[in-house]
């Protein structure tokens, strides 16, 4: 059941059912990740502006040091903030209002399940108190995180409750959806980011499992003394890469998904426009990259151990996943054509992502192709690469739900000359940081070297990634500073400000109250949540 | 009596003397004796290493011809030489008795045997003597072929290139060498190496499907799928089932039985609220 007071008390918010104050729950938790990662991920490029040792301590620990950051940078980004920044925050708070639900399925289970999330926040932030922290990146990958002294296990445990968090909530939300819609609203007449959120949260279910067993054999290997990866002793290594992979490549679409569902909400009010070819993006696309994200981790090992037919098989994969991603890009751009669109600051970072998301998506067209990916592998083309469609595409896309459902959440409007501001600092910084990683990637930079003095030559572009990220780390600052200004002081905001034809604006308050809707919703056989005709 | 005592111990001197070179000799066997990881092939080194497929090789019929003749569908490539008394016929033997029990019994269709005498005093006629001897059933004899190098000098660098290592022991007056057959892809590449006289039939079959390199028949696939479960283990030599290949595997049922259990509990509560009202 759900309850509302009125005024503050930390005792209703810790145990809430309530699935808005859940989805704010995860808002916080999420932002409070990622700030602690983009600190990070600022260390990891001021450690790189420079040849030798700069933020580390000395030369011979400072590959330790480094990989901590690389470590804490990865695991918060992913699990911490874009998986439950989406899936956690946006679907727990707009999902059930989009469906005409007064609640989810399982209110405990989802209050259980966002305090899960915070176990594991905190698991991950106790990396900078234990001795011995983990430094074994995101992927954990043995040999490695089994013979270094780091900690493995707070890598294992970190992901046993994200992963177990994510668990609940996918068959939270899918029971939701399949039983708690709307009187009359049938499969066609959903949302996009309700159908991205359905989809992402399949691949959950199925996926994550498997991640969970796999760093369970390492925590075994590690402490127990079984040697599931040991090849000394009879193990199979590359087993782990194959496991890890196998949740890892879908979870890019577990984010992707609900960014791109996002987009959809924004670019069509924004754009005031029907969106272009709802069922082809929907079952050829959505569906699609849920049939295929399951065929195509072996990229991640082309240069691995494996025979050629299976590389070539899984090439053909990866590259047939641009088909379904190719139908919801055409279908996103089709929804701006000739629309009448508003330029608000959700729709610039909207806007934003479809230009990151093609300089992404070409970028991993290499990347897919046996040939090429033996060069670029390791190198920071990768790295800039995955920050493009997954980092940044998809923190933007978050940054655009926030300003996009911002009223929604506090009855205010987000302050726009902070929010436009910050919006240009993020959006030039990014491409200033990652641009040069690609040139320098491609004449054989390395990944996550901290130190590559055998490379001068790329000295000067590490220096302009600084400048980049420094501008990064001014308008995200902006950012969440705007949010928190305007969310005290902000101007009080219309009912729909942005005429959306969507049921959380149509027939919710600002914010929305306990049952969420003040009158039943029946939707009729002619109703869309995007008729803007 | 005196001369007794004489007699006795010249006897007693010529005994040891008998014995002493005959200790010596045992003694000196075992000492002589070789530490068998001397022959490890290093397998992580030569794995995926194609051979050199120009060398010249005489066939059974004293025709030259070049490694690639052979080559060109899965291979099994064993080194032995013909004159040998002890493994070699043994082991020729095994990989008849493998391939008969692995149902491999298409060995000219599917997979090529080659055995390739090392021993440059190797001849035709005893290379022809070897073949009688070890009797192949027919169901293998078409596709067992039997080689001679044709220029000696190269047999220690095409030999090394498959990690394989071999020394005559004049005192033995044979060749101390490693049994092991060696599994060549269609384009001449090692995929695997089994220790011979130590498997079994499944790892012959496994290691021919990985050596097919992906050219299935459908009536493969369920093969294919059964090699899945299993990896190769380097520490005993076999493969062995993959058990953490299970674990992730069955954990993808997990998030399924668990939505299909809330389904069913949503629809039971559901059900019972319906009722009671």
């Amino acid at each position: 059941m759900s309850t509302e007071s009125h005024g503050f008390n930390l005792r209703e918010w810790i145990f809430t059912t309530d699935h808005k104050r859940i989805g704010v729950l995860y808002l916080i938790g999420s932002i409070a990740a990622f700030s602690v990662a983009g600190i990070q991920a600022l260390m990891i490029r001021i450690e790189q502006s420079s040849l030798g040792p700069t933020l580390v301590h000395d030369v011979a620990t400072g590959g330790n040091q480094y990989n901590v950051w690389l470590y804490f940078h990865g695991a918060a980004m992913i699990l911490g903030f874009l998986i439950p920044g989406l899936t956690g925050f946006a679907a727990n708070y707009f999902l059930p209002l989009m469906i005409g639900a007064k609640d989810v399925a399982f209110p405990r289970v989802n209050a259980f399940s966002v305090w899960l999330f915070y176990a594991g926040i905190v698991m991950a932030l106790l990396t900078f108190v234990v001795g011995d922290p983990p430094d074994v990146m995101w992927t954990g990958y043995p040999p490695y995180s089994v013979l270094t002294s780091g900690n493995t296990a707070f890598y294992v445990f970190t992901v046993h409750l994200l992963g177990f968090a994510s668990i609940l909530g996918a068959v939270n939300f899918l029971v939701t959806v399949i039983y708690m819609r709307a009187p009359g609203m049938g499969w066609n007449q959903l949302n996009m980011f309700v159908w991205s959120t359905v989809t992402a949260f399949v691949i959950q279910l199925v996926f994550v499992p498997v991640l969970a067993s796999a760093v369970t054999m390492l925590l075994f290997d590690k402490y127990l003394g079984t040697h599931f990866f040991d090849p000394a002793n009879g193990g199979d290594v590359l087993l782990y890469q194959n496991l890890f992979w196998f949740y890892s490549h879908p979870a890019v679409y577990v984010i992707l998904l609900p960014a791109l569902g996002i987009l959809y909400e924004v670019v069509a009010t924004s754009a005031k426009n029907m969106i272009f070819n709802y069922k082809a993006a929907v079952y050829g696309g959505m569906w699609g990259i849920v049939l295929i994200s399951g065929e195509v981790w072996i990229h991640h090992l082309y240069i691995a151990g494996m025979p050629n037919w299976i590389r070539i098989g899984m090439m053909v994969s990866t590259l047939l996943i641009s088909v379904p991603v190719g139908l919801l890009t055409i279908s996103l751009f089709g929804t701006l054509f000739r629309g009448a669109i508003t330029y608000t600051i959700q729709m610039k970072y909207a806007a934003a992502c479809l230009f990151l998301f093609l300089i992404g998506g070409l970028t991993g067209i290499p990347l897919a192709m046996t040939v090429m990916t033996t060069h670029l592998s390791e190198t920071s083309f990768v790295h800039a690469h995955f920050h493009y469609i997954m980092g940044i595409f998809s923190t933007f896309a978050v940054f655009a739900a926030v300003y996009y459902w911002f009223p929604k959440m506090t009855g205010k409007l987000a302050g726009e000359k902070l929010g436009n501001l910050g919006f240009w600092f993020n959006f030039i910084g990014v491409n200033v940081t990652f641009m040069p990683l690609f040139i320098i990637g491609v004449q054989g930079m390395p990944r996550r070297y901290w130190n590559y003095e055998m490379f001068p030559q790329f000295e000067p572009f590490h220096k302009v990634a600084l400048l980049g990220a420094i501008l990064v780390a001014i308008g995200m600052g902006m950012t969440i500073l705007n949010w928190v200004i305007s969310a005290i002081s902000g101007e009080k905001s219309p009912a729909n400000p942005w005429k959306s034809a969507s049921l959380e604006w149509t027939d919710c308050a600002n914010p929305p109250g306990p049952g969420n809707f003040t009158k039943d919703v029946v939707i009729k056989p002619e109703w869309t949540p995007y008729n803007y005709v | 009596m005196w001369r007794n005592w004489i007699l006795l111990g010249l006897a007693t001197l010529a005994l040891l003397c008998a014995v002493t070179p005959v200790h010596a000799k045992f003694y000196q066997h075992k000492e002589s004796d070789v530490d068998p990881r001397v022959f490890r092939i290093d397998e992580q080194k030569y794995m995926g290493v194609k051979l050199d497929l120009d060398t010249a090789l005489i066939d059974e019929e004293g025709q030259t011809r070049s490694f690639k003749e052979y080559v060109g569908k899965p291979t099994i490539l064993i080194w032995s030489y013909f004159t040998c008394d002890g493994s070699c016929a043994a082991v020729n033997a095994e990989l008849v008795n493998l391939l008969e029990k692995a149902k491999v019994g298409t060995v000219s269709g599917d997979v090529t045997v080659l055995t390739i005498s090392f021993d440059a005093a190797d001849t035709v006629e005893t290379l022809k003597a070897f073949r009688t001897k070890l009797a192949l059933p027919p169901s293998l004899s078409k596709g067992w072929r039997f080689a001679l190098f044709k220029n000696p000098e190269q047999i220690k660098s095409i030999t090394g290139s498959t990690g394989f290592k071999f020394f005559w022991a004049p005192q033995d007056q044979i060749f101390y060498h490693p049994n092991v057959f060696i599994f060549l892809t269609p384009d001449g590449r090692i995929s695997r190496y089994l220790y011979a006289l130590v498997n079994s039939p499944k790892d012959v079959s496994l290691a021919l499907l990985e050596a097919k390199q992906g050219n299935f028949r459908i009536n493969e696939t369920l093969d294919l799928a059964i090699s899945l479960c299993y990896s190769y283990n380097y520490k005993e030599g076999r493969y062995t089932v993959n058990i953490p290949l299970f674990v992730g595997v069955g954990s993808l049922m997990l998030g399924v039985s668990t939505l299909i259990g809330s389904v069913f509990f949503y629809r039971l509560r559901k059900n019972k609220g319906g009722m009671a009202k």
